[in-house]
């Protein structure tokens, strides 16, 4: 994927011209934010534990090869396969190649003899959504259905997730309401309740039929060799318990050192993402099952995926991005996702994070104006539960973007000309001398009220009718 | 006062500078009532941050490494803007300086302060004793507010002035959508989010907006007077300048 100037700007004013849109993010942001404030008040020692996540997250990340290895160890003692791959195309390949083995000698046609596409139960994954995962089984014959309610419905409206942790928080009920009558041919409803009803009963038969589950994989347990997510529709679970295959995927970030430390970032996710002291459920994928057992993966599979995260790696300045747990509250904090939602960014993850690790996993060249589509507040690096400096590792992106990329020359010519103004004060003093007064009156009356240089929306500051240096000069002569 | 017999530098930023002097010599009077008197350098000019944050680091550079030799020598720098100060203390390590200006930015940065905290902390000055009446709604400049902890300074030395009343919007301490050239990249959007901020404090019945930074404050005035808002945006440091009656 890749995100260019021209779309980001198209995109933006897309979002701006949607109130719909803008009024259903701000009020699902402010919830999780005033959630999240509530269940985070009660820890009078937070700020030790963001400390402490950030210092063991960095702790697992200058030994991570040795940490994955380890959790390759004990997971494949207890008979889940590895599989280690380098980018989303070997991903895939490799998930489509599990599928089909999966499938294959099963029945192909229904009774009434038409050609039943196998299928794929999946629960809410970042990762599989990074890779293109989903089109790419389609392509090869499968039906591959989202169990997660909010993906459900982002997958029927042919829509991406917007956000990390909240797939459809830019849609309101009623919009969910008009999409199941479009996509489902049901009766117009806007009830919460009843909406989940109607997925429930459709999904459940999904669940029941499914030959393959996929989950994503929110940390990895290196010590025990455990993946595991964390959910609150149970359908994470019916994923992982009754396709005769399972398929998790990480990213290699994923996997930490020891339940000890998963213990506190299990403190920290739920708080930061939902609002919620903990998730509904957290279900760890401990082995395959064996043929006394009555439900869980008789064949269970663990995707351990670089697809560039190696590269954050490798930077001293970027690598605590990896610290990340995709808890989504430098999205709800950010005053740029809060007013445009996450499709502005035309990336898998939208916000601070994501324009962080857009630059880093697609390139510099292809993900070049993201890291300027911020105004730097800070908000995104005070509320992320594992410290990561987002808006700091922002403005280091735009030095190396700046660096690598071809800049328009005007742009160059405006800054190289600012800077010997600003580093001479001789120059600077000589622009000084012409006539301010006459400048400030030709400013105010033609130029500034009418001409669009700061956008239409807002009027430019009028230049004063003497400068600051002036000002003092006349009022106290002394300068230095 | 200890701080009787101290060189005290002001500096100017840029902007401040050329469209809205008055804030700085607000500082100047306000300073000069509680017997400090600066020093103007009139060979300053950027601290570097509109280059830096446009990724233009190289250019930062020799701003940032001139601005070190013009102020080394001082006890106290004190600035009418915290994103000033912030760029100074907390990011002129990234540009990569030489050594020399690495061992001049040791010492500058711990003297370079935001007006408020030097008027709070270094003076010792936690209330004005002046009056100002109106309705006044605080914006939390981010760089202030969350590179330098400021926090109470401002409220406090602005809720003291009698006849104003501080008011404080819920979003008080979310951006106000300027971002520097974010502004110039992005209009449509750093608009949309500013009058979000607009909207906010007009609705606490505020007549006037405030913060340390005049860079938040020309951004919402260009809002404010293009909209045709009921709202005036003024300097923290002019209030208290005007509280005082030093003009």
């Amino acid at each position: 994927m890749e995100t260019t100037t021209q779309t980001l700007k198209a995109n933006i004013r897309s979002a701006l011209n949607n109130d719909r849109l803008q009024a259903a993010v701000l009020k699902a942001t402010n919830h999780s934010l005033a959630k999240r404030a509530e269940v985070v008040a009660e820890l009078p020692n937070w700020e030790a534990m963001r400390s402490e996540a950030a210092l063991r997250r960095d702790r697992t990340l200058t030994r991570l090869d040795d940490t994955l290895l380890e959790l390759e160890k004990n997971a494949t003692a207890k008979g889940i396969q590895v599989h280690w791959v380098a980018d989303g195309e070997e991903a895939n390949q490799i998930i489509g190649q599990i599928c089909r083995e999966a499938v294959s000698g099963s029945e192909t046609t229904s009774t009434k003899g038409e050609v039943v596409k196998p299928l794929i139960a999946k629960s809410k994954s970042m990762t599989t959504e990074e890779i293109g995962l989903t089109p790419f089984l389609e392509s090869l014959g499968f039906e591959v259905v989202e169990t997660d309610l909010g993906e459900y419905i982002v997958q029927i409206a042919g829509q991406a997730p917007s956000h990390i942790t909240a797939p459809a928080l830019h849609l309101s009920r009623q919009d969910v309401g008009r999409i199941f009558v479009e996509k489902l041919g049901v009766e117009y409803r806007e009830d919460p309740v009843e909406l989940i009803n109607i997925a429930r009963g459709i999904l459940r038969q999904k669940f029941l039929s499914a030959q393959v589950g996929i989950t994503g994989c929110n940390f990895a347990v290196a010590e025990t060799g455990t993946p595991l997510i964390v959910e609150n529709e149970g359908n994470g679970r019916l994923v992982s318990a009754i396709p005769r295959v399972q398929i998790a995927v990480m990213g290699i970030e994923k996997v930490v050192a020891t339940l000890d430390d998963l213990m506190l970032l299990l403190e920290l996710l739920p708080r930061s993402a939902t609002g919620q002291r903990i998730t509904g459920s957290v279900i760890f994928f401990n082995r395959p099952s064996s043929s006394r057992e009555s439900d869980g993966p008789r064949e269970l599979h663990l995707v351990i995926l670089d697809n560039g995260r190696t590269k954050a790696l490798a930077d001293p300045k970027l690598r605590a991005v990896l610290r990340c747990i995709r808890c989504g509250a430098c999205l709800n904090a950010c005053p740029i996702y809060r007013t445009t939602g996450g499709h502005a960014y035309g990336w898998t993850y939208p916000g601070p994070i994501g324009a962080v690790l857009a630059p880093v996993f697609l390139g510099l060249e292809k993900a070049k104006d993201l890291p300027f589509a911020s105004t730097l507040c800070g908000r995104c690096s005070e509320i992320c539960p594992v410290k990561i400096d987002l808006h700091h590792m922002l403005l280091h992106l735009r030095q190396e973007i700046v660096a690598a990329c071809p800049q328009p020359i005007l742009e160059k010519v405006m800054w190289q000309t600012w800077e010997t103004v600003m580093d001479h004060p001789a120059l600077n003093q000589a622009l000084a001398a012409i006539p301010r007064f006459l400048l400030h009156e030709v400013l105010r009356s033609h130029w500034s009220p009418k001409l669009p240089l700061w956008g239409r929306d807002r009027s430019s500051p009028n230049l004063a009718k003497e400068s600051f240096a002036q000002m003092f000069k006349r009022e106290f002569g002394e300068h230095k | 006062m200890a701080l009787l017999n101290s060189k005290v530098a002001l500096f100017i930023p840029c902007y401040t500078e050329q469209f809205f002097p008055e804030t700085g010599m607000a500082l100047v009077r306000l300073l000069k009532y509680f017997s400090v008197a600066p020093i103007y350098v009139s060979s300053q000019s950027c601290c570097g941050q509109p280059a830096f944050n446009s990724g233009q680091g190289r250019l930062a550079k020799p701003l940032a490494e001139r601005f070190l030799r013009l102020f080394e020598s001082y006890d106290w720098i004190v600035a009418p803007s915290g994103s000033c100060v912030s760029m100074v203390r907390n990011l002129y390590g990234e540009l990569g300086l030489s050594p020399q200006a690495l061992r001049q930015w040791e010492l500058v940065r711990d003297r370079i302060y935001e007006g408020t905290q030097f008027i709070y902390h270094q003076l010792g000055i936690h209330a004005i004793e002046g009056r100002f009446p109106g309705k006044v709604a605080l914006h939390e400049s981010c760089h202030g507010k969350r590179e330098l902890g400021i926090e109470h300074e401002p409220r406090s030395l602005l809720s003291s002035i009698t006849d104003l009343e501080l008011v404080v919007p819920p979003d008080a301490g979310e951006c106000c959508g300027f971002g520097g050239t974010f502004s110039v990249k992005f209009p449509e959007l750093s608009a949309a989010i500013g009058l979000k901020k607009l909207a906010s404090a007009i609705s606490c019945g505020a007549e006037i907006i405030t913060a340390v930074d005049d860079s938040c404050l020309m951004h919402l005035q260009g809002l404010a007077q293009r909209q045709r808002l009921n709202i005036r945006t003024m300097h923290a440091l002019v209030i208290m300048s005007k509280a005082l009656g030093l003009e």
